[in-house]
């Protein structure tokens, strides 16, 4: 019950977040310069549009999408079908709706940036817990210095040097396109890259942090081993930051693929939504900057989930319980768990 | 009570972990397109393209230029493989009346379209009249193609197009029975037929169109009237075409499939046809040209098109100058630009060198720091003191406009160049600058190489008397634009009147002169008229000419028939063949 009042608040919040988004974006929009019937006429034809009546026909596309309405009457047309889900066609592709083209390209980003976070927090969290365990050794400095290029080196960068290096130089895989699984590789590859090494600094910190903790030096002290101290207190502690960070780097990806998409070719969402911005195609970029927020914001709401499922503390405060957790890690545990390995 | 992790629930474990890469990967898997297995000998062309094929309808201004003239659509004459006259496509054969005016096109018996119903004159004619119905072709597309209208000059077609005429008999266009058009023109136009191989004027099926007035380019819908028709069509990786089985010349088309990918980073294209992923793709020459294999394998048509700048308006009388427009044009070292963009050549006027009838006298827009010099002491503004900052106004960073920049300040001109979102630069570009700037924006324009095209096509009479216009004047003009209260006609007329009292008079004379080449029907005295128009247009400054850029492509050496001709799709994908 108290689980199903928690995701009937966070229902009605993100429906208010998302009108007020809608609401933003569209009035940001209007203010910006330019508009898509001006940019397409200035990018193509425009000589014969100057030598025969520009402004004439620019009006004419302009009314054709209902850009010569006022701001408030063209978002109050855009918002009565969006409400029942229909965001109308896109400017820039007349012949598919804005709906068609994000079912379309967003499965690809999704599953692209979930492969890559996935592959990153594989790599981070042993990565990060050894380089934390194993503090100051060579192998904590040379993971750190490997992880630290990583995490500055930029996606587009490595997209290149991925091609140059397996496509050009050793011809194992293709430089782009999207025709099978071969062409995911390396798209996946440039966008683990700088997560893997964002991720394992974070493992790395926030595991000595829990290290310091009075309680796991008591673990330590009343004779727990290693393995059982690290793995069930000090990691299970250690990865809260990491869950926050997980969401947001995860709709971030999906989002922000765009040089991954131009260098290999890969039809995904970003794409579509940098395209919209430049050529003011206002549906499109309504649609996918509704579906970024929403996306984000159930990107949240699995984490306040998953906070309560790894830290009971938190469940009190989310309002999903008003009795105080049983603790299977940290200090209480460990008193617990004290009084079992009691000869 | 304390869980301890067993193997077991390591195991369990190990195994999500593994089921969420699996699910991942599986879902990626379903989102990709078809497998590009071809049958074994099947020939299969695979080229580039350099931007998504946003819409597929050629009556709108759209990407689809770029690959729909190619193989989807024809027109009632397609281009020769030099793209300097027509050969018989749709149409078997056409006459010309005596004075000009009127073509009569016979259509071929067998012409049919992709889903095998004949194409008749009546087809013709209705998908002309969906290209010129004002704000139409069924909505929810962008700018109408009508810039090409105005360079056929078919008989009422601009004029219906605005609106300033509504009713469709009175356009030059029609089916007197089921095998012949006629079109009309409001003056004789040597362009004519090759104007009719543009991608606007190519043939669709308008009963297919009405049919699924939304979805009639998805591959399942599409009916088209050239040698391929769709298989699959993705808008931002690419499509696939097949041989239409009912076009009329089928034992010409070789090909089995075409693959177009989408690569919008040059860089890309070029790694992928190294790579061996691509037959064909288009090319920069400026990115290869120390790439003596690469070169070797680069088929180009030169003089495609040419980058200028073109003056703004400005509160400041030294924009409205011509001798300090000459003198900004004379500072400029051509030479010099073509060695900052490499692979293109100068261009000493608005048409290219390669348009027959061309002539060094057109050349007037030439390197000549001191004659530059001595017109603005003449202007009253000696060494450039007393000029306000002139800019080059653009949307994207180029090096010619940084070269440019020098080069006016090598002359003691206060220069800049002014960058600004793509939005912002459509939307200003007209404006009229404040009385401490003056400036010129930066172009490209591409077209058939023909001196209609480029004297009165583009930067044709009117355009050329807009921008003479005085700041004030342009205003209102743009007022009488603006205007909803005013019908067409009557707003035609307003413009008109502007446009023939207000503007200069070079402007003037530039439009007398290409209206007396456009109504002269013997070949060389219309060439020398449009020779003399040219060379006082070019001298009026109000577009400075730079560069010519060719049209090019990479061509591996097992593909045969790519004949590159100066137009956006570059060549037919009739009549290739691989390997």
């Amino acid at each position: 019950m108290q689980l199903m009042m928690f995701l009937l608040r966070r229902l009605i919040r993100l429906v208010l977040s998302l009108l007020v988004v809608s609401a933003l974006t569209f009035g940001l929009l209007s203010l910006a310069p330019g508009s898509f019937a001006g940019i397409q006429a200035a990018g193509a034809g425009s000589t014969g549009l100057a030598s025969g009546r520009s402004v004439d026909l620019t009006s004419q596309v302009q009314q054709r999408f209902g850009e010569d309405l006022p701001v408030w009457q063209q978002y109050k047309n855009w918002l009565g079908p969006a409400l029942h889900g229909d965001f109308g066609y896109s400017y820039k592709y007349p012949e598919s709706t804005v709906g068609e083209l994000i079912v379309a390209k967003l499965p690809t980003s999704l599953a692209l940036a979930l492969i890559a976070v996935v592959l990153a927090l594989m790599i981070a969290i042993p990565m990060g817990i050894l380089a934390a365990a194993r503090r100051n050794s060579p192998w904590d400095h040379g993971s750190m210095f490997v992880l630290t290029a990583a995490t500055a080196f930029p996606t587009y960068l490595a997209g290149i040097l991925l091609v140059l290096i397996f496509s050009s130089w050793l011809h194992w895989l293709p430089t782009g396109g999207w025709s099978g699984p071969r062409y995911a590789i390396l798209p996946i590859i440039a966008l683990t890259i700088a997560p893997a090494g964002v991720m394992a600094r974070y493992v790395r910190s926030s595991v000595l942090e829990v290290l310091r903790e009075e309680y796991v030096v008591a673990a330590f002290a009343k004779g727990g081993s290693r393995r059982i101290v690290m793995r069930r207190h000090v990691l299970r502690n250690a990865l809260m930051p990491l869950v926050t960070v997980v969401g947001p780097l995860l709709t971030g990806l999906v989002v922000g693929t765009i040089f991954i998409e131009t260098i290999f070719g890969v039809p995904g969402i970003g794409g579509l939504f940098t395209e919209a911005a430049q050529v003011r195609d206002m549906p499109l970029l309504m649609g996918t900057t509704l579906v970024f927020a929403l996306m984000l914001m159930l990107v949240n709401l699995l984490v306040d989930l998953s906070y309560a499922v790894i830290d009971p503390r938190t469940r009190t405060g989310l309002g999903l319980s008003t009795e105080p957790a049983e603790r299977t890690s940290g200090p209480a545990a460990v008193e617990a768990m004290m009084e079992e390995v009691k000869p | 009570m304390i869980r301890y992790s067993t193997p077991g629930a390591r195991h369990r474990r190990l195994a999500v972990a593994a089921f969420a890469v699996a699910v991942t990967l599986a879902a990626t898997s379903c989102s990709f397109s078809d497998n590009p297995d071809k049958e074994s000998g099947a020939q299969v062309l695979k080229l580039a393209v350099g931007a998504p094929i946003d819409s597929l309808d050629p009556h709108f201004i759209n990407n689809g230029g770029y690959v729909v003239p190619a193989g989807l659509l024809e027109g009632l004459v397609a281009q020769n493989d030099a793209g300097d006259d027509v050969v018989p496509a749709i149409a078997t054969k056409w006459e010309q009346s005596a004075d000009g005016l009127t073509y009569t096109f016979t259509l071929r018996e067998d012409a049919k379209f992709s889903n095998g119903e004949p194409i008749t004159a009546e087809s013709v004619v209705s998908n002309y009249r969906r290209l010129l119905t004002p704000t139409g072709a069924g909505g929810g597309s962008v700018t109408n193609a009508n810039s090409y209208q105005i360079g056929l000059g078919i008989k009422n077609a601009s004029a219906y197009q605005t609106g300033a005429l509504t009713d469709w008999a009175d356009v030059g266009i029609s089916a007197p029975d089921d095998s012949t058009v006629v079109i009309s023109l409001d003056a004789p136009n040597p362009d004519f037929l090759l104007g009719m191989t543009n991608n606007s004027m190519l043939i669709t099926d308008t009963a297919a169109i009405e049919a699924n007035p939304k979805d009639w380019t998805k591959a399942e819908n599409w009916v088209g009237s050239g040698a391929f028709t769709v298989k699959s069509w993705d808008p931002s990786t690419g499509m696939k075409l097949v041989p239409n089985k009912f076009y009329w010349d089928r034992d010409k088309v070789e090909l089995d499939e075409v693959d177009i990918r989408v690569i919008q980073d040059p860089q890309a294209a070029i790694l992928a046809y190294r790579n061996g992923e691509l037959d064909v793709s288009p090319v920069s020459m400026d990115l290869i040209s120390k790439d003596d294999k690469l070169l070797g394998e680069t088929e180009k048509a030169d003089g495609f098109a040419i980058d200028f700048l073109n003056v703004q308006y400005s509160q400041n009388p030294a924009a409205q100058d011509q001798r300090v427009r000459q003198a900004l044009s004379y500072a400029i070292d051509r030479d010099k630009l073509a060695g900052v963009q490499v692979g293109t050549t100068t261009s000493n006027s608005l048409v290219p060198t390669r348009v027959e009838g061309w002539t060094d006298s057109m050349g007037v827009s030439v390197y000549d720091p001191d004659k530059a010099k001595q017109l603005l002491v003449e202007a009253g503004y000696p060494g450039g003191e007393g000029l306000p900052a002139v800019q080059v106004f653009d949307h994207r960073p180029r090096p010619v406009a940084d070269a440019i920049v020098d080069m006016w300040k090598q002359i003691g001109v206060e220069a800049k160049v002014t960058i600004v979102d793509i939005g912002v630069w459509a939307d200003t570009r007209w404006k009229v600058l404040d009385e401490d700037l003056m400036g010129f924006y930066i172009n490209s324009f591409g077209g058939i190489p023909t001196l209609n095209n480029w004297v009165y096509t583009y930067w044709g009479p009117d355009s050329t008397k807009q921008f003479s216009l005085a700041p004030a004047d342009w205003n209102r003009y743009q007022e009488i634009q603006a205007d909803e209260k005013l019908d067409g006609a009557k707003k035609s007329q307003m413009l008109d009147n502007i446009l023939n009292t207000k503007s200069s008079e070079g402007a003037q004379e530039f439009a007398d002169l290409v209206e007396q080449a456009r109504q002269t029907v013997d070949p060389a005295e219309r060439t020398a008229l449009y020779v003399e128009a040219a060379t006082l247009r070019e001298s009026l400054a109000l577009q400075i000419p730079l560069l010519e850029e060719p049209q090019a492509f990479l061509v591996d050496p097992t593909v045969k028939g790519v004949h590159v001709r100066t137009t956006i799709e570059g060549f037919y994908y009739k009549g290739v063949t691989v390997g």
